[in-house]
């Protein structure tokens, strides 16, 4: 096992430096750089130039890359072009609020789509069956945009359940309990939003691999000896269905990832999404790389999990 | 509502029966309807930099205006008052201005704030390694290319006379030289003179700043708020609010949260009036601006350096339907590079109709013949690019109507949507090389943009002068008007103000003739405040006009 792991860390090492060229190259190639955002009447062109000099802008790709890469290296991230902060420092603020936001979205996710892929697939064809899965295709087909500014309209403003945005009532300034409950408030909204379109995609594996497990020999052999009809979905089916979700839930990560960019933004969220797309928009490479290095690991991250898992859950499957 | 009033005079001192501070430094007063208490406010996009003199942009300078103070200050009216400068003097050459501080103004951590201070501020502008873009203001000071490029230890054009006096001089009379002193906002030399100015950007006096203003740096958690409290040595007296939060965030989601009662108050987009108006709790505030939207042409396209082309253009586009639509009233057309509610607006200057009548006719006399939907002359279609920039929704709407009015004469117009960085790319192109480089006839057509006047009117001189074509400045269009070139650079140098009004107006003038840029709308700021928040009343100088005055109920 530990030789499968350590050959996979030094092959995701190879893949992150690529990412990392590719990442790079794409980011250069968007026209325009981050001083020709800023056009001011009072700010003559030689200015603006001066400082493309002093933050490298002015050299060819590679130039720039190479001397990103040895940067890293040395284990320095570089400052914000747009706001001079470290790169570190700056993007290392917003990994909690996203975690949490992820964390909480995740844990949430699993729950449900686990029990309602196992119940559906308990009563195929049932009325349930159909209300999930159709409610399933709607989480899968609306934009998750729409969905937030649709919770915010209902909930946040006709009826005053939670607030709209933000991390906790700032003018408040609650701590202890207080602090939490806010923050927790503060949290279903966006929470919502992130389960509602990854669960729907979940649970739709689940109904399925739960049904093909019901089909199988063991399952009629368990049902033949007795074994009441919710041990064999729980402890018979539901585990063994557990193999293919798994390997969804390793890509479910970035997924979350992807999608807090959106939610992030709606809910005025200060996690690295948001900070993903204001540095795109404001061509600050140093920010947008480590953010989007960072969500390259969590992708390596999230399949070498899930392949580690495979083998502790399936003793059939052996990594020599 | 009522507006609150301070007094700024030492001889009247005003005594409140709600709530009267001792006296704050200097002796003035200040009258609160409430005094304490903490606002909410919003504002769209997160600030970058709090060191005022690192490229501010409006987001930025909102939040400086609230830490920092200036020598003088404009008006309502944009003229001049004193802000830590109780007076100024000009010489009888006109090249000197000398300023007097106030007696006992304290920066926020309590040291004295002197004439050095202010030297120090402007001296530091002109450094050779000062990274923040703004050098230019200040180069026409005495001495300040010397000091720049390395060859003198300072800039002989600023003097300190004693602890409150500081003068300085230029190498001629310089007329928007008050405007440019208006706008920067004085730095602590014990603060940050203890940073090499080469860090400033990365320095963390660029995120905690450290000023004289009326309100004291707090806190700025990235993503969330930045948070000041009262300075209470302030010179116009403690600011009524103890606390003031200033958030961030998406237009609409800082609309939802106004609408909620999370916000006091924040800036409404124009889709957003109405459910704020409809809202009891809330009162919509529509303020006058000094920015414009504009199409600009590309004049070394031989179709558009025909002026009948681009008056066909102006004549056929129907802007009176952009602010009734679009803007839903908040604004209004203008007919000049100027915006109106400025003083160099040329009040008698010709209005542009909605004619697309004649703009057909100049059409068919420059020889552009009808061919099925569009025209053509000389086996050429007149077809354009039309260049929009994302991010001002209102802006972004307005290109389909350019699109469909330009069809009707038989102008076929292509949009090409790109974000900003990607359109100044085409705007002020670069070689291979990556080199800067003169614009051509391919790099665009038409664009759309806005312009707004921070201080003076100089400020359109890059965007109009032949020399200043990129990569030596912004004009972006290539206009080559000689009287405006003329006109323009005696504005810089001409000090009597009635004579200044008659020179931009006269540039409005031949600007309107030109239709090098062909304005379109001008559009009001609208704010939305809530049941708590009073004396909130922004102005054309921006939303903080007043903030030392709001106070909460």
């Amino acid at each position: 096992m530990l030789p499968f792991v350590l050959n996979r860390v030094a092959q995701g090492a190879v893949i992150l430096v690529l990412v990392s060229f590719v990442a790079f190259g794409i980011s250069v190639a968007a026209p325009g750089n981050a001083m020709q955002t800023f056009i001011d009447p009072n700010v003559p062109p030689e200015q603006l130039r001066a400082a493309e000099a002093r933050l490298g802008l002015d050299q060819p790709f590679y130039v720039q890359y190479v001397r990103w890469v040895g940067e890293v290296a040395r284990g320095n991230l570089g400052y914000s072009f747009r706001t001079g902060r470290p790169v570190a420092a700056f993007v290392g603020s917003r990994i909690g609020p996203t975690f949490l936001l992820m964390g909480t979205a995740f844990a949430v996710t699993l729950v449900l789509a686990l029990w309602l892929g196992t119940a559906t697939a308990a009563r195929p064809y049932s009325a349930l069956d159909y209300g999930v899965t159709g409610a399933a295709f709607a989480g899968i087909s609306v934009p998750s945009f729409f969905t937030a500014m649709a919770l915010i309209y209902v909930f946040a403003l006709r009826l005053g359940w939670f607030p709209t945005s933000g991390l906790e009532d700032y003018a408040a300034g609650h701590t202890g309990i207080a602090l939490f409950l806010d923050r927790l408030r503060h949290l279903v909204l966006p929470v919502t939003v992130l389960v509602l379109t990854g669960a729907a995609e979940l649970v739709r594996h689940v109904r399925s691999a739960v049904l093909e497990e019901l089909g199988q020999d063991y399952v009629r052999t368990a049902r033949s000896k007795g074994v009441s009809e919710r041990a064999v979905l729980r402890r018979h089916a539901l585990r063994n269905s557990l193999l293919p979700v798994i390997t969804l839930v390793g890509v479910a990560l970035p997924r979350l990832l992807a999608g807090s960019v959106i939610t992030e933004t709606v809910f005025a969220w200060p996690g690295m999404g948001r900070l993903l797309v204001e540095s795109v928009f404001a061509r600050d490479y140093p920010v947008a790389m480590a953010i989007n290095m960072l969500a390259a690991v969590l992708v390596l991250a999230g399949s070498l999990l899930a392949d580690v898992l495979y083998a502790a859950v399936d003793p059939r499957v052996r990594y020599s | 509502m009522t507006r609150r009033t301070f007094t700024r005079s030492l001889l009247l001192v005003a005594v409140a029966a709600t709530a009267a501070f001792g006296a704050a430094q200097g002796g003035v007063q200040r009258t609160c309807e409430v005094v304490g208490g903490t606002a909410t406010i919003a504002q769209w996009s997160e600030p970058g930099n709090l060191n005022p003199l690192i490229f501010p942009t409006t987001y930025d300078e909102n939040i400086q205006e609230l830490v920092f103070a200036r020598l003088i200050r404009p008006t309502e009216t944009l003229t001049f008052e004193p802000d830590m400068a109780e007076s100024w003097e000009v010489s009888e050459d006109a090249r000197t201005l000398t300023f007097t501080l106030r007696e006992g103004l304290t920066w926020h951590d309590g040291e004295p704030v002197t004439a050095r201070d202010v030297a120090f501020t402007f001296t530091a502008m002109a450094h050779p390694q000062y990274p923040g873009g703004r050098y230019a203001e200040i180069s026409t000071l005495e001495g300040a290319e010397a000091y720049h490029a390395g060859e003198a230890d300072a800039v002989s054009g600023i003097q300190v006379i004693d602890d409150r006096t500081v003068s300085f001089t230029t190498t001629e009379p310089f007329a928007p030289f008050l405007p440019v002193i208006g706008g920067i906002f004085i730095l602590p030399e014990h603060v940050y003179g203890a940073v090499d100015v080469a860090r400033w950007q990365e320095d963390v006096t660029n995120r905690e700043p450290l000023g004289s203003g009326p309100f004291v740096f707090q806190q700025w958690r990235p993503g969330e708020f930045v948070e000041v409290t009262a300075f209470d040595g302030y010179w116009e007296g403690r600011p009524c609010l103890d606390r003031l939060i200033v958030r961030f965030g998406d237009q609409n989601t800082m609309l939802a949260a106004l609408l909620s009662g999370e916000l006091d108050a924040a800036p409404v987009p124009v889709d957003g009036a109405a459910s704020v108006e409809s809202n009891p709790d809330l009162q919509l505030h529509v303020v006058d601006a000094l920015s414009f939207q504009y199409i600009g042409t590309n004049l070394r396209n031989p179709i558009l350096a025909d002026p009948a082309v681009r008056q066909a253009i102006a004549l056929a586009v129907n802007r009176d339907a952009m602010v009734s639509g679009l803007l839903q009233g908040y604004g209004s057309t203008l007919d000049t590079i100027f915006p109106t509610n400025h003083w160099s607006y040329p009040p008698d200057v010709t209005p542009i109709e909605y004619d697309p009548e004649a703009a057909r006719a100049l059409l068919d006399q420059a020889g552009w013949a009808q061919s099925g939907q569009y025209r053509a002359k000389d086996g050429r279609e007149l077809a354009l690019r039309l260049f929009v920039p994302t991010g001002n929704q209102v802006r972004e709407r307005t290109a389909p109507i350019i699109q469909a009015n330009l069809r009707q004469v038989g102008i076929r117009v292509d949009i090409e949507s790109m974000d900003f960085p990607t359109l100044v790319t085409h705007l002020m192109p670069q070689d291979a090389q990556g080199t800067p480089r003169a614009v051509s006839v391919d790099d665009f057509d038409l664009f759309l943009l806005g312009f707004g006047i921070e201080r003076d009117p100089n400020e359109y001189l890059s965007y109009l002068i032949p020399s200043d074509m990129p990569p030596n400045g912004f004009n972006f269009i290539g206009v080559d008007i000689p009287e405006v070139a003329d006109l323009m650079l005696e504005g810089r140098v001409t000090l009597d103000q009635d004579a200044r009004v008659a020179i931009y107006q006269e540039v409005g003038r031949l600007m309107r003739e030109s239709l090098a840029w062909i304005p379109l709308y001008q559009a009001q700021e609208l704010y939305g405040v809530g049941p708590r928040l009073q004396g909130f009343s922004p102005d054309v100088r921006g939303v903080n006009a007043n903030v030392a005055n709001w106070s909460v109920r």
